[in-house]
């Protein structure tokens, strides 16, 4: 089994059978992908969604991927990439952050199908993080929910391993100024 | 050591996260295109295989070719009408639907709602739905529906452009005088207006008169087609029967207008519909829209037709072509077709010879598959459900995806629902 940068198996990544090492890839990634992208969407669709299109995405390329080990960073860029894009579509039609408006248009996912949400302290973090810049919000997901190395989170977000690191350490600098915790 | 701000996020989105247990199968495209280059030199090798594989297709090509030159079906019933689950490269990514009086752009591989769309005006029930453009192209949606206004209802139409992400845009009303209906209450989403837009996006057909409409009864059933530019519009009419209704047109990217039709009180004599009381038949014929009459059936060339006495139609259930789209830039015509006893097929039908010439689904499951819009290569139909459900309120189908140029039938994720306790109002989509 072939294993990703950060020695995780990826699955049986055949070169010339793109579907099966896809499917194997989705059938192992797939799940944490799709939490991911519920927790910067909100939506449990939408979500779903960006992840089968990301999978899909990767599956079209298959053959122009020089690393298939490579698939897993690839496919989280995807997904990093779609909600980007989800987000800055469903955000554009409400008013700033903290308006009434605003909240008003917290998507679905977060009230409805999670009574847990309804306690106060995970309401208040997650109106925090959804003020935070995205690329801020990027990074400290993908460094505190998904547990990645700051490698990891340079090379799903494209920029370097020192630019992942400081953008992590101002998002969650900002993030404690929103919530407004003591240093 | 994790931080107490960072140990609180990781608390609030793993709860989050953990609303979610399983995901939906992967839905990959189908490759079409087996070669790439990095790939070539295992192709080299397969040189003299490949020939001999080129060979065999030209010459069945060629067969299949004279086939239809000749006006002969090649082989419809050998196709296997299997049904997959899974989007194929090339089917366009969003579409439009209308349920309740109200429009939605929806994603196709998971048919989550991306917008909805405003009604232009307050009180607009949806009842009909029209595109043109697709996923590279701007496109736009043309609304039919039933506005109340203190004179009466009026039917009016409105077009919405599609911007960055398929977000729908102001409305605009297409140009021309409302259609008055005769009744002074709408039908709130009740009812199918069908609507079709030209290739160019310059005209658009529509029909006043479904049956369904307050007041249509009193009026001969009516073909319009308007500029959406100028609102100028023409009409043709089709011979007043209470029998009589026109229930789907179909545009082709070509010019092509197609239109499905029941006619009351008529028959099929030498290619040309002709009065005859106690029959009816179901016809699909194409309408020259150059022509300058007014009726229908002088102006249309027959295309395909079925008929059945009247005294027997309504319990045996209709035979012949129930509803169609003109698809492959005009060339050929999807069709659900229904013949007696409880046999229904959907399927492609060459324009020229009006011959079917391929079967894409057969059986039980094609007996609803009513084709709604066609996008290229891809036909937006309702599929019928494997088991039948007798009472309540149940899925009757999903929206299905037929490819006629291969032969496809795939699933899509978006069930229509139906009921045996009030009618559910009518489930519209498009591409």
């Amino acid at each position: 089994m072939d294993r990703d940068e950060r020695g995780v198996a990826v699955a049986a990544v055949r070169p010339d059978d793109a579907a099966s090492a896809v499917t194997a890839l989705y059938a192992e990634h797939a799940l944490g992908l799709t939490r991911l992208a519920l927790v910067m969407t909100g939506d449990r669709h939408t979500a779903q969604d960006i992840v089968q299109e990301a999978f899909c995405g990767l599956h079209r390329r298959w053959h122009a991927l020089r690393d298939p080990a490579k698939a897993l960073t690839y496919v989280r860029s995807a997904v990093l990439n779609g909600c980007r894009s989800e987000f800055r579509r469903t955000k554009s039609g409400l008013g700033p952050p903290g308006t009434g408006d605003y909240e008003a248009h917290l998507p679905p996912a977060w009230s409805a199908e999670s009574a847990g949400l309804a306690i106060a302290e995970r309401r208040e973090v997650l109106a925090a993080l959804l003020r935070l810049p995205a690329r801020q919000r990027e990074a400290l997901l993908l460094r505190y929910y998904l547990d990645l190395s700051e490698a990891d989170t340079a090379s799903a977000m494209h920029i370097s391993k020192g630019t992942a690191k400081s953008t992590v350490a101002r998002g969650l600098t900002a993030l404690r100024a929103l919530l407004s915790e003591e240093p | 050591m994790m931080s107490r701000t960072a140990q609180r996020l990781r608390d609030t989105a793993t709860a989050i996260g953990e609303t979610i247990r399983d995901v939906p199968d992967l839905r990959l495209p189908e490759p079409r295109t087996a070669y790439a280059d990095a790939r070539r030199p295992r192709v080299q090798r397969l040189v003299p295989l490949l020939a001999a594989a080129t060979v065999l297709v030209l010459i069945g090509s060629l067969l299949a070719l004279r086939h239809e030159l000749r006006g002969e079906p090649a082989s419809p019933r050998a196709s296997k009408h299997t049904v997959s689950i899974g989007v194929v490269e090339g089917t366009p990514t969003f579409l439009v639907t209308a349920q309740d009086a109200r429009g939605y752009i929806r994603g196709t591989f998971a048919g989550h709602v991306r917008w909805k769309i405003r009604p232009p005006v307050p009180g607009f029930a949806i009842e009909g739905l029209a595109t043109t453009g697709d996923d590279y192209a701007p496109a736009n949606i043309y609304l039919a529906g039933e506005v109340f206004r203190p004179a009466g209802a009026r039917l009016e139409f409105y077009r919405v452009t599609l911007g960055n992400n398929q977000r729908p845009g102001p409305s605009r009303r297409v140009p021309g005088p409302a259609v008055a209906m005769a009744g002074s209450v709408t039908s709130d989403g009740l009812v199918n207006i069908p609507v079709a837009v030209s290739g160019g996006g310059t005209e658009l057909a529509f029909v006043p008169t479904s049956p369904e409409l307050i007041g249509a009864a009193s009026r001969p059933p009516m073909l319009t087609i308007r500029n959406v530019r100028t609102g100028a519009s023409r009409s043709w009419l089709l011979p007043p029967s209470p029998d009589t209704q026109i229930s789907e047109v179909s545009w082709g990217s070509g010019g092509q207008l197609c239109l499905t039709a029941t006619i009351g009180n008529a028959t099929v004599s030498n290619g040309v519909v002709r009065r005859h009381a106690g029959t009816e038949v179901s016809v699909i014929m194409m309408l020259n829209t150059k022509a300058g009459g007014t009726s229908l059936l002088a102006d249309s060339r027959l295309i395909s037709y079925g008929e059945m006495s009247m005294r027997s139609g309504a319990a045996s259930g209709a035979k012949g072509p129930v509803a169609a789209v003109v698809a492959d830039g005009g060339r050929r015509i999807v069709a659900q077709l229904n013949e007696v006893p409880k046999l229904a097929e959907l399927a492609v039908i060459a324009v020229a010879t009006g011959q079917v010439i391929k079967v894409l689904l057969r059986g039980p499951r094609a007996a609803q598959a009513m084709p709604m819009a066609a996008d290229g290569d891809n036909v937006l139909f309702t599929l019928s459900p494997k088991h039948e459900h007798r009472s309540g309120h149940y899925v009757c189908g999903h929206l299905a995806d037929a490819q006629p140029s291969q032969r496809d039938v795939f699933g899509l994720p978006f069930p229509v629902y139906c009921s045996t306790e009030a009618p559910p109002p009518p489930f519209q989509a498009t591409w």
